[in-house]
Order: C-alpha cells, then structure tokens, then sequence
C-alpha cells in the first residue's frame, strides 16, 4: 500500500465518488420524477428504490476501481462469510455479481468466448468464463475491478467455485483461503460445525496476515450482527410479495438483490433494504402492483437468467402473470433465523452451511412447497442452468412432485445464467406462451 | 509422364486423389462425391490415376481422411491433419495457420517453419462450425456458395443469430424469415456465427499473423473474406485448395518411398 | 470370471455382502474390514439411457447419467447399499436424487471429504476423521462395526495393494502387455476383493520382462477414467504407450506415504487420505499438482500429455488449461480430449489421437 494511493483512494470515497453519485442522482431523479407518474405497461409504476440502488452500485463499483494499493482488496464467492473481513477494511469485489452484471449489459458472451479461446471449456460455469475471460482480457463493464489480496472461496454454493478460485489463485499468485462447507444430507452434523468454527478462526489469521492488521473482535460482533439484520430486512422486502397484488416481482428482486449480496454487514446495505421497504409497504397499502393485472402468481427456481430478465418479464407481466417469490432471492434470508450474538461462531456456522444449495433435494423440494404456499403461487418455473448443476439436478423430479401432487402447474425453461448461446429466445418464448396458456 | 506417387483423401463428403510427379507437382487429380463403400471408390479412382498418367501398379499410395483405413493397397495412412499440414507446407514454403473447413469437421494447424506440424484444433463432434452447417444453411435459403459474397457485402450485419447448432441456428433462421428480415441479413448472420466458431478454434493456437484456408469451405469466397475480418488477419486461399490433404499423403507416399 | 458370477461367488462362499460405491475417493479400507465388497461403478456404458435422462438434464455429464441408467435398468438389484463420496456438484446431488425421490430402495451411505485443505490442515484432518467415525456409525446397523484389528488388517492389504499397483505402474515399460490388459490389472481392484486383487497383481509382475521391452512412444495420461477402454487401443495402435498415469480411477487413489504403524486405525486412514497425489475434485493446489504430473511425466520420458476428460466434468476441466500450459512451457505437448462414455470411441476421437502422435513423431 503506498501514501498516495490511500491518498488517492480516501479523496475518490469522499469526494469524487459522492459527487458523481450526487450528480447521477439528480439527473435521475430528474428523469424519474419526469416519468413517475406515466403509465409504465404492462408494468405498475416505477420504483424510486431504483435509483437509490443504481447510486449505490455506482458508488461501489466507482470507489473499486482505485481500492488497489490503498486498502485490501479480497475477491469472495457470494456465499462466503463476509462479514469476518469487514473488521480488516478489505474492500471486497463479487466475481459473480460482476459478471451477472456483464451478463445483464450484455457483455458476458465475448467474454467467455475470450476464456474459451485460453482453453477454458465451454462447458464450464459461464460466471467462471466471463470471469476469467475479463481477468485475461482487462474488460468490464464498470471501468476497471481492482486486483486481490487475498481470495476467499466457500464451497456453499456449488465445487465450481472451488476450481473456479484455485485458478484466480495461479492467475494472480496470491493466497486463497477455502472455506469447505460440507454439504448436508438430512439435518447436518456437530462435526460439521466444528469443522467451520475451526475455518472461521484460520481465515481470521489469514486476514490478520495479509492485512497486518489484528481482529478488533467488537468490530466483528458488529458487521456480524449488522450482516444478520441486513439479510433480515432483505428477507422483510421478499415478504411483502406475499401480498395480493405483490408489490414486486422477482425480476425486480433479481436486480434489488445487489446490495445484499455485495454490501452485507455495512450501514448502507441495511437502510437501503429500509427505504425499499417502505416504499414497497405504501405500495400495498394503495394496493398497487408490480404489474397491472396480476391474474396469476409463480415461484422461480434457480438463477436468474441475467441477460434475459427484461424479455421475459415483460412476456409474463403481459399475459397477467408475476413472479412473486424464489428460491435464489430467498437464498439470501433464509438462514439468518441460526445467527445468535451470544454464540457467534457456531451459529455463524449454521448461517452459512444451511443455505439451500448446500441441502439435498428432500430439503429444497419441502422449501418450495412452503413458498408455493406462504406466497399463493398458481405455478412455478424452474430454470435448469446449463451453468449451475448443483441448483439444477432434481429438477426434473421437483416439476413432476408440483405438477402432479400438489396441482401447482411448472414448467422447466432450459437456459443459462450468463451465456446466451445456451439459450434459445424463440423456444423460450413459445415455451412460456405454451406454460401461460395452460392456465386459460 | 513420371509418377512419384499417388495421395487419396477420402473425405466425408467427397473423396480426392492426386498423383505428383518427383518435384511434388500435381500432374493429375479426381474428385469425387464419397460413395457409400469407400474402398472399391477409391480403388477406382487409383486405378483411373494409373491409366491416365500411364504409371504402374508399383506406385507407391498413401491415403488420408476419415475413409483412410477403407482404403486397400495404402502403404502409409496418415491422419488429415499431418496430410494438410505437409500439403499445405509444399504449397506455401513457409510457416503458416491453417484453416481447412472440410464437411465434417474443421481443422486448425499450426506449422512450423520446418515444416512440422506444431498443434492442431478440430471442432468438437456437433456439426456447428463444419462445412455442413453452412451447407444446410445455403441449402434451406435455396443459394449457391457464388452467391454468398455479394450478399455479405450488401447486408448491413443488423441481425445475429444466437445459436450454433444446426438443429436450433435452423429454427432461429425460420423466425428471422418469418419476421421478415431479407435473406442477405440471415445469410450475414450464419457466416458470421460460423466464423466466430472457427475463429475461436484459431484462436485456441494463438492469435496468427494470418490465415491460409483450404477445403471445400475454401471455396466460399464470402466466408474467407468474413474470417479475415472476424480475425482481422489476412486471409488467403491455398492453391488447389481442395486437394491440400491428398497432396500431403501423395508428398508422405513418395518420401517414404526415398525413405526420408 | 465376469463381474456378475464374481459377486454372487462372494456372496455365497464367503457371506460377503455387496456394496455398490460411486466415484472416486472412499475408504475402501472399512469395506473391507466389515468384509463386505465395494463395486465400483465409473460409468460403465452399455444401459439405456432414456430413463435416466428423465431425471438428470444433458448437462450433466456421462458418469453420473451412465450410474443412473444402471441402477434403473436392475443392475444394482443385488447390492446391499449404495455408497456415494463427495466428489463433485452433480454426484452430489444424484446421492440425493436416490433416496430422496426414491429411485432406489437402497440403503445410501454419504461419505464427505474435506475439499481444497492441504494436509497440514488441522480442521480437515479432524473433520476427516469424524466423517469417518459417522461412516462406521451408518454402517453398522447393516453390517455391523470392525474390530480395530479387523481395521488395521484390512488398512495392511490395501496398503500392498497400492504399493504394488505403483510398482507396476513404475515399470510399465519392462512389460510386453498392451494398455488394456494392463490397465484392467491395475482397475480389477476396483469389484475384487483385496486379496485376489493382490493375487492378480502380483501374477502379472511376474511376467515383468528384465529389460524395458515397449517400443511405442511414451506418453502421459490423465482424466478421470479410461472408459471406454478402447481408448488405451487407440493409443496403442497410434504407436504410443501409457508411460504414466494420472487418472483418478487408478494413480489418484494411491497412498503415497505409509502411515505410522502404530496409528489408531482412524488416524491411519486420515493420513491415507491426505497422502493421496492430489486429484482435481480435491481442490487440490493447480501449480502444485501440474509440477508433480510433469516431474513423473519426465522420469517416464514422455513426449505427450493426454487428458482424456469425461464430458461435463468440471473440476478436471478447470484445471486444464493452466496443467497444459505448465506442460508446453516444458516442451511437452498436451492434447485435450472428452468422452461422453459412449459405447463407442468415436471415429473422429481417433483421428485427434492419431494426429497427436503423428505429431509428436515428427524428427524435430
């Protein structure tokens, strides 16, 4: 870390970030303000979260770009617990909300082809390729992603990650911590937990190295607990959609998900998720909808497909259909009831090893009845990622279980999360046009 | 007329036989569609390159190509890629990529300047990026590969298609015309597709200086230029460019006769 | 003797129950000390797909979709249970698609490894443990729990089991047998029972001739599985051999370091384990593990390295690009190569092959 890049850093996070983030703001609250109160078919009328989200990426991503050389920088899978680096001042970079958000911009495909053309398979995880492929390449979306010190992998959400990191680790020479969650069959185990705990105090001494910096244990109590609230209030937004009409749809929630995933145990994650929430909250008190008429509700299964949210939103919202809940969303909420502040550690550990991904089928199809109930879903759409197999295996027999035992009509849509090669627009739409009219 | 050896490469789309005389020069070639039995094909076609350049039955033969191991009477089998990388080299007399599109799959090759042959790259087993993707394509919109180049320089590239694979490209091409785009624009979609899928099989060696073409892809002189472009590299289409591969085994026939 | 009539004789003769294990890394040691036999099943090609690919999508690769389709069309009726490691997202998951669907009706026993962990590593070493103290905890009630000297016996013949597995492996060219015999010597251990295993190996070192006597171009080898077996005849009739291996169905599994002879068995397994050479659904460390391959592909003297890597299979795949670098900085090329465990080794397969040795005979 040299002078003048904290220098540089702390004028970027203090002034010119705010100011670009004030300026962006205005203009569009301008424009929002413009367009607030014009109809927004088939769609109800626009949210100002929005923008409150944008500046909020916008800031973080801004900053990002000079964190190099003036603060730590640590480059995480989503599921990795946080909010352990907080306390060391890591400024943390998400390659895959990264490169969702290449895949949104539509920049994921030349990506990985990029990776491909280094010999990475294209079989491989698109998130990976796209990462890989703007590591090589230097491209991206938002300017320029700062180089890590210390890379953190848990394999919660899938083993990709772990191969995924083991070259980021070669690519840039620098330590890798895996934090090994093992995946849990039935209930899970003790030894499971103490297997985690004993990870929570290694990564710790990790980034006490990298950083040399020692944990400042009530900092940690503190973005631990923060952490724990955030995904709370995460968890009190999806809730509302259990109103009729919702007053968001999933589509949206894909996008408002950012901050929980990438701001987890700071201040501003926490009242961004307030401010949504009451602005979601006047909305079903007006009874106002996220789109006009909603006449059916559905539960989505899996990730998003990023750079096709708008197509198929829209094709929905159309024929009166809204997404009202799923399981990627809920990720992110549902295992925050484990967090105890008297026993951080171990109900950390719970927190982190019981999210859906890391739980057999008997778990995740007993999850899905339960929000096809708590949310009054009509039907249910479970997205099989050629990218992601662990959220994609059991599918086939999760459809058959809601299709025939419990009325609720789903179809599987075959695509990808990032890579659209691997998806068909045309066959997708007939599917879903197919799917809706099922319900006539 | 003096006959140092006759090179059969038995595609699966059509099957090719030169015989060279002692500089490696073609002094006569067949070509031909392949026939379901390979073996009396090719013996046929030996025996037509015997009779016309008058050489004996002691001719020394080496055969290439998916059909290679069909072919009786054979000395040297050699696979497509050590074929094209020797014929492409005789032709070239220099270090070169080569790009061979042949119908069932296409083949990138690396040579050194010895004349060896450094890596190579073939598609992998679906048909997206061979030669009969595009002639599935052409063969649906009813146009000639003469035809193709005119039409990519008129389309304006405004549309793409997604989709490689034969089977999904065809039904995304069917919405296209449905939709009403003009057949040039679809046409520019499907080489385009197509050359970033061989592109990327390029691109796997190394990004070249510039690209030698042969094969019967070779022969559509709108996907050469469009790879060129995808490449930006020079893009150049080998003599006798769909013989590289049967010049390459008669090239093996005859060094192997001169035991070099 | 084939597979089949060879269960039914343990069965029968010597009261061995039958587990079916899945790939790749298992104790094998407790089977064996509970004297029960563990198959194997890697894929085998051959059964109809169709009924399993109601219930795994195409993406997933052919191991998993080829142990489906063999539990679905009967094969496994005979087993006692099923055991099923952690090895990768898409085994993963079908140790849960089995029961928890109940497209078996039996006994499945979830074994899990730690993942990415060196083996200085504490935690994993302790958690390794206690996974394998809950192995023997799920076991018992169908076959009862080994003595530790039950343990320690069997712990002592697998143990000559993989030394003589990495003599043979060591001296592969002093020997006149093609790949395949070779290899369904070395991956016989995989439904054998240890002793005849032992027997079987020890049988073909006995043919070992005194001098090197394999001629073809040596090369590497490194996947998963060699299935189809044809694979290792393409490679011989290409003019190459086997010089060195690294698959994850034989190399990969073998302990490379006693452990303590005075370690409580628990321990001993533990150390096992972690003296594994590294396997890529281990998480193990990349540069280390393409160092180790291209040290042991240079004392074997061989001129090519082949990945012969299962279709969909992303932890090997992962490791790939950078392994082939690493190797070409050497001076030794690599070829890439997927197999969708058909019954057929492809035409086209065989050309790619073919052309790399071609290639790799090339006067330089």
């Amino acid at each position: 870390m040299t002078i003048s890049r904290q220098l540089q850093y702390a004028l970027i996070k203090n002034v010119a970030a705010p100011l670009l983030v004030k300026t962006d703001a205005w203009k569009s609250a301008r424009s929002f303000r413009a367009k607030k109160d014009k109809p927004n078919p088939p769609f109800g009328p626009r949210l100002e979260s929005y923008i409150k989200l944008k500046e909020l990426m916008l800031e973080h991503y801004f900053t990002g770009r000079y964190a190099d050389g003036a603060v730590p920088v640590a480059w995480i899978t989503s599921g990795s617990p946080v909010e352990l680096l907080r306390p060391f001042g890591f400024h943390i970079v998400y390659p895959e909300n990264h490169a969702a958000l290449c895949a949104v911009r539509r920049r994921a495909k030349d990506l990985c082809v990029h990776a491909e053309n280094e010999g990475f398979c294209r079989d491989l995880c698109s998130y990976a390729r796209t990462d890989f492929g703007s590591v090589m390449s230097g491209q991206t979306p938002v300017g320029r992603v700062p180089k890590p010190d210390l890379l953190v992998t848990c394999t919660n959400i899938c083993q990709t990650a772990l191969a995924w990191y083991k070259v980021l680790a070669r690519k840039f020479n620098v330590p890798l911590y895996v934090f090994d969650t093992p995946f849990i069959y039935g209930e899970g185990e003790e030894h499971d937990v103490d297997y985690i705990v004993a990870q929570f105090h290694e990564l710790i001494e990790m980034c006490e190295k990298v950083t040399g910096r020692k944990l400042d244990q009530k900092q940690l109590t503190y973005h631990t607990q923060l952490g724990c609230e955030c995904s709370k209030a995460w968890g009190k937004v999806l809730d509302l959609c259990r109103n009729r009409p919702a007053p968001m749809t999933t589509f949206d929630a894909f996008i408002y998900i950012g901050p929980i995933v990438a701001m987890r145990g700071l201040p501003e994650c926490l009242s961004f998720y307030k401010f949504l929430h009451d602005e979601l909250q006047d909305r079903v008190s007006r009874g106002i909808g996220a789109i006009q008429n909603e006449r059916y509700r559905l539960l989505w299964d899996n990730l998003p497909i990023w750079f096709a949210i708008r197509d198929l939103s829209t094709a929905f919202a159309q024929g009166g259909f809204n997404f009202v809940c799923s399981t990627y969303t809920n990720a992110w909420a549902e295992t925050a009831h484990h967090f105890d502040p008297n026993d951080v550690y171990r109900s950390s550990a719970k927190l982190y090893s019981r999210i859906i991904l890391n739980r057999d089928l008997r778990n995740k199809a007993d999850l899905i009845l339960k929000l096809c109930r708590d949310f009054q879903c009509d039907g249910a759409v479970l997205h099989s990622d050629r990218s992601c197999k662990p959220y994609s295996v059991g599918q086939y027999n999760l459809a058959d279980i809601l299709n025939r035992e419990h009325g609720i009509k789903t179809m599987i849509l075959e695509a990808d999360h990032g890579d659209p090669r691997s998806y068909s627009p045309e066959q997708g739409e007939l599917r879903v046009k197919a799917f809706m009219e099922t319900f006539q | 007329m003096t006959i140092a050896s006759i090179g059969l490469d038995a595609g699966s789309t059509t099957v090719k036989a030169v015989a060279i005389n002692p500089e490696g020069q073609i002094a006569a070639r067949v070509i031909e569609n392949t026939k379901p039995d390979i073996s009396s094909q090719a013996e046929r076609l030996i025996e037509g390159l015997r009779s016309e350049t008058g050489s004996g039955p002691d001719t020394t033969v080496s055969a290439t190509g998916y059909g290679r191991k069909m072919v009786r009477n054979a000395g040297k089998v050699i696979t497509e890629i050590t074929a094209h990388g020797r014929g492409a080299f005789f032709l070239a007399g220099k270090a070169l990529t080569l790009v061979d599109v042949g119908g069932q799959d296409s083949k990138v090759i690396r040579i050194a300047a010895s004349g060896n042959v450094e890596d190579f790259a073939m598609n992998d087993k679906c048909a997206a990026g061979t030669g009969r993707f595009l002639e599935v394509i052409l063969h649906r919109l009813e146009i000639g590969y003469d035809q193709v180049e005119p039409m990519l320089d008129r389309a304006s590239g405004s549309v793409s298609i997604s989709n490689t694979c034969t089977v999904f490209a065809e039904s995304e091409i069917i919405s296209l015309l449905a939709r009403g785009v003009p057949v040039e624009e679809i046409v520019y979609a499907v080489h385009a597709a197509f050359a970033e899928r061989v592109g990327s099989l390029v691109m796997r060696l190394g990004r070249p200086s510039a690209i030698h073409m042969s094969g019967g892809g070779a022969r559509n002189a709108g996907l050469v230029k469009l790879l060129g472009k995808h490449l930006c590299v020079p893009a150049t289409v080998l003599p006798e460019a769909q013989f590289v591969g049967a010049l390459g085994a008669a090239l093996t026939a005859a060094s192997t006769r001169a035991g070099i | 003797m084939d597979r089949k009539a060879y269960i039914a004789e343990q069965k029968e003769k010597r009261g061995r129950k039958t587990v079916l294990v899945f790939p790749i890394h298992y104790p094998r040691e407790v089977l064996t000390a509970l004297n029960v036999l563990g198959v194997e099943i890697w894929g085998p090609p051959g059964f109809p797909r169709a009924p399993a690919s109601t219930h795994l999508q195409p993406f997933i690769c052919g191991i998993a979709h080829n142990i489906l389709a063999f539990i679905m069309a009967g094969k496994a009726d005979v087993v006692d249970g099923i055991l099923c490691p952690h090895t990768c997202d898409s085994l993963q998951m079908l140790a849960s698609l089995l029961p928890d669907f109940k497209l078996t009706d039996k006994p499945c026993f979830r074994f899990r490894h730690p993942k990415g962990k060196s083996p200085d590593s504490k935690s994993a070493r302790g958690f390794y443990k206690a996974e394998l103290k809950g192995l023997l905890d799920k076991l018992e009630p169908f076959f009862g729990r080994p003595s530790e000297a039950e343990l320690q016996k069997a712990i002592g013949l697998h143990l000559e089991a993989d030394e003589l597995k990495l003599k043979l492996l060591d001296q592969r060219a002093y020997f006149t047998t093609n790949d395949r015999a070779f290899y369904e010597v070395l991956r016989a251990g995989e439904y054998l029972w240890v002793e005849d295993h032992i027997a079987m190996m020890k049988k073909l070192l006995e043919s070992k001739s005194p001098e090197p006597v394999e001629k073809r171009k040596p090369i590497m080898v490194s996947g998963i599985v060699p299935e189809p077996m044809d694979i290792l005849d393409a490679i011989n009739n290409a003019g190459a051999f086997a010089a060195a291996d690294d698959f994850a169905a034989i190399s990969r599994r073998i302990a490379m370091k006693r452990p303590n002879p005075d370690s409580d068995p628990l321990d001993a397994l533990t150390d096992m384990f972690f003296a594994r050479r590294g396997c890529t659904t281990l998480g193990t460390e990349l540069e280390e593990r393409a160092n180790l391959l291209l040290k042991l592909a240079k004392s074997r003297d061989c001129r090519g390295l082949l990945i012969y890597n299962v279709k969909f299979c992303e932890p090997e795949a992962f490791y790939v690009p950078d392994t082939q670098d690493i190797f070409k900085k050497a001076g030794i090329p690599s070829l890439y190569m997927e197999t969708e465990l058909e019954a057929e080794f492809s035409g086209q397969a065989s050309t790619r092959l073919e052309a790399f040795i071609e290639m790799l005979e090339q006067p330089s």
